[in-house]
């Protein structure tokens, strides 16, 4: 009898556990209908190959370039692991992760993040950290990455976090559970809509130009990883109008990267070259790229790498060439379902826009 | 460490399974290491005060323990020598050196609590005089923090010390027992307030795991959690957005904030002590209930029997009984009994010890004039409700209402929102506002917010009001289910498939449905700061 | 029994003049409601329109009129959106809470607009100190000013001219 409650005790325990799996689970946001953003970590896990360039950094990564147009027109195959507002330590240990998985000739990290000495936000915090699979990297992640309101048990059980949403759920949330939808392309976050540039207003006058120390720390944590890997590690700075980059923000990461060796690149000197029109090629009125601006930058990238390094042009391997065929596929016919909408609706209805109002 | 925080939840973990891994003699030493722990999680420096406490009164109760061996070695030896009046006098001497060592311990440590609790209340008053006779000096306010817990364990404390001296109770030798006692960290908070035959009982005792004891506590810990995160939690910002701004929050907004916060209190409160109780039966360790469906008395004396119930009987024994039976009090009875006439005079000083106890317990409950108004128009009601004590008997005489249900529902209802009315003290910021947020009950007539979506605007959703009406719903339900009995009985006598669903859905509930985390305001217990 | 109804009924007397007393306080409430908000912070002024941190900002816009400049940018994955209007001497910063949006910051763009205190760009720090007080945080180039939930920012070109002054709001 006793042997009876045992067991019985034992099994209620286990379903227990199960059931607190599931209903984590169901509970957790699936950024499946405007926030996509939130998808992107996870979804490295479903590469099946590895990569000879991997972008890291904010959405001016994952917004600004497309690595299907790297592949087909220099047979370099790449990822973007970029997350919104994601912050440099976060940089630091995605770039960590991913080489504990693959081994990439390029990584290339954009440094737009060097202002943000200090965690910023919970819900930017958050879908940068929870996609990641547990890892040292990740447990480091979160403990650089916490506000004050935030507390490591909330990351190790994210039920304690979303709990709140019971009230919220949707059939996305059943239909999500295990894995998120498709909405990427290696990382790459499509917009073909078009919103053109006005007048971007200068920065404001700071008090401080100076780059956090702690910054500088994970920056050169970064060249010595890099180093340590032999991973080539470049440096750019995409050509978003907005935020304003500043030139004494400029002059510091141009003495850091000549003082260490590290390549780079500020685009934003660079767009008549890139071909970019601000009044076609950008969706935001100049914060983030389009489509068309996205492939005009990937393309003189591209070019810039071809030039540089000696990276392998994949284009003839079969294994690679079915893959990407896929990649290339599903980004057709994303860009087809794109264009409709914008015929049917006036904005990209679920890819996340706002209505067009007339009011500005 | 709040109840509510996950380092408490660990700290109970680990408390727990140490304590059934070290020999039984040891445990309560662990108890007395993880309470003093606990206390220190609120600031190091605040254990000089537990120990400041402890140690005065270890220290006095074994003097008064030496004089009443003094006196009993005294006259045994004398037996032959001293006649009735001799022993007598010798009595009343020790008596009177061990009324002096008691003074001074109360004296003592209830200074240490006046002069932290109420220095700053005392200086306002000060200050506010001044300006009234027409002076410009202010006194400066003083940067005291109250330590935590510190209106329980003082008068769990100084009611051993009283008790000892009583003679009712045995002084403990064992210091670190004593400090256990004082220390306890389930009650440390917010009570209830024990004494010390009661828990000693148990609190010492050499434990062995007792499965059913394990469960039970943990059904109730449980029980507790749900009340308290799921009820009170959610409830609260409603009735803050109430009180918080009574220009804007007028007539039947006042009239929700009364039932919100009923509500709230209830939960909040009774939820905790289930979770201290609770926490004492998992250790084996008995605590005296602190309430006893309190919602369902049918008047105010009443209500105060099972509301905070050991508060007041700890007022009553200590101070009621000493006050209306003390020398002072016998004269002033003689003295209004001869010039007063009989009923006057035998009524008098149980009316003063009234009011006096309800004044200290309105002092008690807060360093304000809205704590102490609120306590003495408890007093006044109670004693006006005894007044009228002839007129019901005449009404009940006339009409047969006495057992109807529909009158018992009456009756409830009226203490109710008669209890709810008088709570109204403790939300708003001063007097004044309480009165004249009660005035707009009748003077405001927007009963209509209750029906166009307003009472969806302070704080709380759709979903939050059902999630409550269930809770409440459930919490009713149980209630009734314990006047057959301990529910947890009943429960248990159920197959255990039930037990195990039972609690799964109220673990699940507290997680899913708990007013916890990010988006939830952190939550204190509203005795916390005690 | 004659006593005891008298005693009731003075007992129910006094409590219900208790509570007519009160009736006359409301007005001392509002009084003092009124005071608190006048010390609400640190103000900007634009002719007659009073811009005040963490105010709606609809009011505010009608009142200044057409804004010779208008910028949005949305934030990073989130549908808020962060607002700039540049006026003459002036750019206001607005922030979203629930679609509604609030005032963020003032700029000064050039010396033609002053505090309400009489600061622009081009001041002192010692006109600052001597206007405002002592009672700044500070760093190699700043002095922040707080009261209320506002601050008064005004940055330091070489420690000693100011080349930025800017009203912040405190957000929680």
């Amino acid at each position: 009898m006793k042997r009876k409650k045992r067991i019985i005790g034992i099994v209620a325990v286990l379903l227990c556990i199960a059931s607190l799996y599931l209903v984590q689970k169901l509970l957790m946001p699936k950024y499946s209908a405007d926030i996509f953003e939130g998808a992107l970590i996870e979804d490295y896990y479903n590469e099946t190959t590895e990569h000879q360039v991997v972008f890291i950094g904010d959405c001016e990564v994952y917004e600004n370039f497309s690595p299907i147009t790297l592949w087909e027109e220099y047979g370099i195959t790449s990822y973007i692991r970029g997350s919104a507002q994601q912050l440099i330590w976060q940089s630091y240990y995605l770039m960590e992760e991913t080489l504990s998985y693959e081994k990439p000739d390029v990584i290339v990290f954009n440094v737009l993040s060097m202002q943000y000495g200090e965690p910023q936000n919970e819900a930017y915090n958050r879908m940068t950290l929870d996609g990641m699979k547990w890892s040292g990297s990740k447990i480091k992640s979160i403990f650089d990455s916490m506000t004050e309101e935030e507390s490591f048990v909330e990351y190790l059980f994210p039920l304690f976090r979303y709990h709140s949403r019971w009230s919220e759920l949707t059939a996305d949330d059943v239909t999500y559970m295990f894995s998120k939808k498709r909405m990427f392309h290696s990382g790459y976050l499509m917009r073909v809509d078009k919103k053109a540039a006005g007048s971007v207003p200068e920065g404001k006058i700071l008090d401080n130009y100076q780059f956090d120390d702690s910054c500088y720390e994970y920056l050169d944590k970064m060249v010595a990883l890099c180093e340590e890997q032999d991973v080539q590690l470049v440096f750019i700075k995409a050509p978003s109008l907005y935020p304003y980059w500043y030139d004494e923000w400029e002059a510091q990461i141009e003495s850091y990267a000549k003082e260490k060796g590290v390549p780079y690149v500020n685009y934003l000197e660079e767009i008549e070259e890139i071909g970019l029109d601000f009044s076609q090629d950008t969706y935001d009125g100049g914060l983030h790229l389009n489509l068309s601006g996205a492939e005009k930058l990937t393309r003189y990238f591209g070019n810039w790498l071809k030039e540089n390094y000696d990276l392998t042009d994949y284009r003839e391997n079969e294994e690679l060439a079915k893959i990407w065929s896929e990649k290339k596929d599903f980004y057709d016919e994303m860009k087809e379902d794109q264009y409709r909408e914008l015929d049917e609706f006036g904005y990209l209805k679920s890819y996340g826009a706002r209505e067009v109002t007339n009011e500005d | 460490m709040l109840f509510t925080s996950y380092n408490f939840i660990l700290f109970l973990v680990i408390v727990f399974i140490l304590y059934y891994c070290i020999p039984k003699k040891f445990r309560w030493i662990l108890l007395l290491f993880a309470s003093y722990f606990f206390y220190a999680q609120a600031g190091v420096e605040l254990l000089l005060f537990l120990l400041s406490t402890t140690v005065s009164t270890y220290i006095v109760s074994l003097q008064l323990l030496r004089l009443s061996g003094t006196q009993k070695a005294y006259i045994a030896k004398n037996k032959t020598v001293l006649n009735k009046e001799a022993k007598k006098a010798y009595k009343s001497k020790i008596k009177k050196k061990q009324w002096k060592w008691l003074l001074a311990c109360l004296f003592f440590n209830f200074g240490v609590l006046a002069i932290f609790k109420y220095t700053n209340f005392t200086i306002a008053n000060i200050n506010s005089l001044i300006t009234a006779f027409g002076g410009t000096k202010q006194l400066n306010f003083l940067n005291l923090v109250l330590p935590m817990g510190i209106s329980f364990y003082m008068f769990q404390t100084m009611g051993y010390l009283i008790d000892v001296y009583r003679g009712t109770v045995q002084a403990e030798r064992n210091i670190g027992k004593l400090a256990l006692f004082v220390s306890f960290f389930p009650q440390l908070v917010q009570g209830p307030i024990s004494r010390y035959n009661d828990l000693s009982r148990t609190l010492f005792e050499k434990q062995a795991f007792n499965s059913s004891n394990v469960w039970f506590g943990l059904q109730r810990i449980l029980w507790g959690y749900l009340k308290k995160m799921v009820i009170a939690d959610r409830i609260l910002p409603a009735v803050n957005t109430i009180i918080n701004a009574p220009e804007d929050y007028q007539g039947a907004y006042v009239l929700a904030g009364m039932i919100f916060y009923a509500i709230e209190l209830y939960a909040d409160f009774t939820g905790g002590i289930d979770i201290v109780i609770g926490i004492g039966q998992i250790f084996g360790i008995e605590m005296t209930e602190n309430f006893n469906r309190p919602y369902f008395s049918k008047n105010i004396t009443e209500y105060w029997r099972r509301w905070h119930i050991t508060m007041g009987t700890w007022f009553k024994d200590y101070l009621f009984y000493p006050i209306s039976i003390c020398k002072p009090m016998r004269k002033l009875s003689k003295w209004s009994r001869n010039h007063l006439g009989e009923a006057v005079g035998r009524k008098l000083p149980v009316y003063i010890s009234t009011l006096v106890v309800w004044f200290v317990t309105g002092l008690w409950h807060g360093a304000s004039w809205n704590f102490i108004t609120w306590g003495v128009f408890n007093g006044v009601i109670i004693l006006l409700s005894g007044e009228c004590a002839p007129l019901y008997q005449w009404f009940h005489k006339r009409f047969r209402v006495e057992n109807k249900i529909w009158y018992s529902a009456f009756q409830i209802l009226r203490t109710f929102l008669l209890m709810s009315s008088l709570r109204l003290f403790d939300c708003y910021r001063d007097v004044k506002t309480a009165f004249s947020m009660f005035g707009t009950l009748f003077t405001k007539w927007n009963y209509e917010v209750f029906f166009n979506g307003s009472m969806l605007e302070l704080g709380i959703s759709t979903a939050d009001y059902m999630v409550l009406l269930l809770g409440v719903l459930l919490l009713l339900l149980v209630s009734l289910r314990q006047r057959k009995g301990s529910v947890r009985q009943q429960m248990a006598e159920k197959p255990i498939t039930v037990n195990l669903l039972a609690v799964y859905l109220l673990f699940m509930a507290i997680i899913i449905l708990g007013a916890y985390g990010i988006g939830y305001d952190a939550s204190q217990f509203i005795y916390n700061q005690f | 029994m004659k006593n005891k109804i008298i005693l009731i009924l003075t007992a129910i007397l006094a409590m219900s003049l208790m509570m007519t007393g009160c009736g006359s306080n409301t007005a001392d409430s509002q009084e003092a409601s009124s005071q608190s908000a006048g010390e609400a912070g640190f103000i900007f002024e634009s002719g007659d329109t009073k811009v005040v941190m963490n105010a709606e900002t609809t009011d505010i816009l009608e009142s200044l009129g057409k804004e010779t400049d208008y910028f949005e940018a949305e934030s990073c994955a989130f549908k808020g959106i962060d607002k700039t209007y540049t006026y003459s001497g002036f750019r206001l910063y607005t922030y979203p809470v629930d679609e509604v949006d609030y005032v963020l910051s003032v700029e000064f763009m050039d010396d033609s607009v002053s505090t309400t205190e009489g600061l622009s760009i081009g001041d002192t720090k010692e006109k600052v100190i001597e206007t405002y007080g002592e009672d700044y945080e500070d760093s190699e180039s700043s002095i922040i000013y707080t009261k209320g939930k506002s601050q008064l920012k005004f940055i330091l070109d070489s420690g000693e001219v100011i080349s930025s002054i800017e009203y912040l709001a405190v957000t929680d």
